[in-house]
């Protein structure tokens, strides 16, 4: 009986449970897009206004005289436009892969969008923390200056303390987690490559 | 081609595409949804270099490839399905057992097989998946082999 199986007859026989109404996925779809552009609009919206802030906060005003206070501004702007410009070209690099590319070309194109992912979220956040806490530390020196040696250590305490946690909690776990997230995304496709790979060779 | 008309010709056999990449009524679901959602999206950039067919099954294929990375549960294909109580092998549980068995084969294995049995040319199989027509027709050729084995086995418990 086997032998004679029609597997395509067997196949047919699936039946879709109820068809979402087609007005349904289309709004999805606009949705989708609105969320998309939404998100990203937000995102900058809220660095830029960070960037304003640092620009019309006293360090950037006549009111500060120390050049610490301005270089660690132009540290924190610089961090946060870094993370910007990571950011936004992740996303674009995600939404430019071309789901309509055959299957080997997708793949390859993922991969080495996974792998990119990779290197902007290991590489660029330890600079942008690197450049956020050293801007943080010379941007305090002038308005710590003016506290008297209480309030001067209880500030600098707490602003290593919390460099620390930081450094040495936060980011290696935040790191960590993404790493072996994409990681176990890479190992899965690249074992999905190497079958279309051996195929091919086996020409 | 409409949105409206591909999405009524099309949706049982993406829907079915899916199915056997996962063997899961909601993730097919799930895929088959976003892969809509996807053409609704690029349909003005199509441009007819390969046919509608070809491009929608490309876009689904890729959808069932990145589902796996959002989903970190055991696929259903390994889960045991629950055919023991019936006592004939009837067609609907054949039928069941078929798409397990796909959903158990290598990842592109079940793309082509799939695409097979959806009746797609093994010319335009080659063109989604990105590999040459005399491999899918040795792939293809094997993969049936394998599940008529399992069938095999399978009629054998009855």
């Amino acid at each position: 009986m086997s032998s004679n199986i029609d597997f395509k007859a067997l196949w047919q026989q699936q039946e879709a449970m109820a068809k979402p109404d087609i007005t349904e996925v289309i709004k999805k779809a606009k949705n989708l897009k609105h969320k998309t552009r939404n998100k990203l609009i937000l995102l900058n919206i809220v660095l830029i206004a960070t960037v304003l802030l640092y620009v019309f906060v006293p360090g950037f005003t006549s009111h500060t005289s120390l050049i610490t206070t301005k270089a660690g501004g132009v540290l924190v702007i610089f961090a946060i436009v870094l993370f910007l410009a990571a950011s936004n070209r992740l996303l674009v690099d995600l939404f430019s892969g071309k789901p309509e590319a055959d299957t080997f070309a997708y793949l390859t194109a993922l991969l080495s969008i996974r792998k990119k992912q990779e290197f902007i979220q290991t590489r660029i956040m330890n600079l942008y923390f690197l450049f956020l806490s050293a801007g943080m530390l010379l941007y305090m020196i002038e308005f710590v200056r003016k506290m008297n040696s209480v309030w001067g250590s209880v500030t600098y305490i707490s602003l290593f303390g919390w460099m620390a946690i930081v450094y040495f909690y936060i980011k290696p776990r935040t790191i960590k987690k993404q790493r072996s997230e994409l990681n176990a995304a890479i190992e899965k496709l690249e074992a999905i490559n190497n079958q279309l790979i051996q195929t091919k060779d086996a020409e | 081609m409409q949105f409206e008309e591909i999405y009524n010709t099309y949706y049982n056999k993406i829907f079915r595409v899916c199915m056997g990449y996962m063997n899961d009524h909601d993730w097919a679901q799930d895929v088959t949804q976003e892969t809509f959602i996807t053409v609704w999206q690029k349909l003005a950039q199509f441009r007819n270099e390969a046919a509608i067919g070809t491009w929608i099954f490309r876009i689904a294929s890729n959808h069932c490839l990145r589902h796996l990375e959002r989903q970190n549960r055991i696929p259903k294909g390994e889960m045991p399905i629950q055919l023991e109580d019936k006592p004939v092998p009837d067609t609907e549980s054949q039928m069941l057992f078929l798409y397990k068995c796909i959903a158990e084969l290598p990842e592109i294995d079940r793309i082509i097989i799939s695409l097979e049995l959806e009746d797609i040319k093994q010319a335009e199989i080659a063109g989604i998946v990105g590999l040459s027509e005399t491999n899918i027709r040795v792939k293809v050729y094997r993969i049936k082999e394998k599940l008529s084995q399992k069938f095999k086995k399978y009629e054998q418990q009855y």
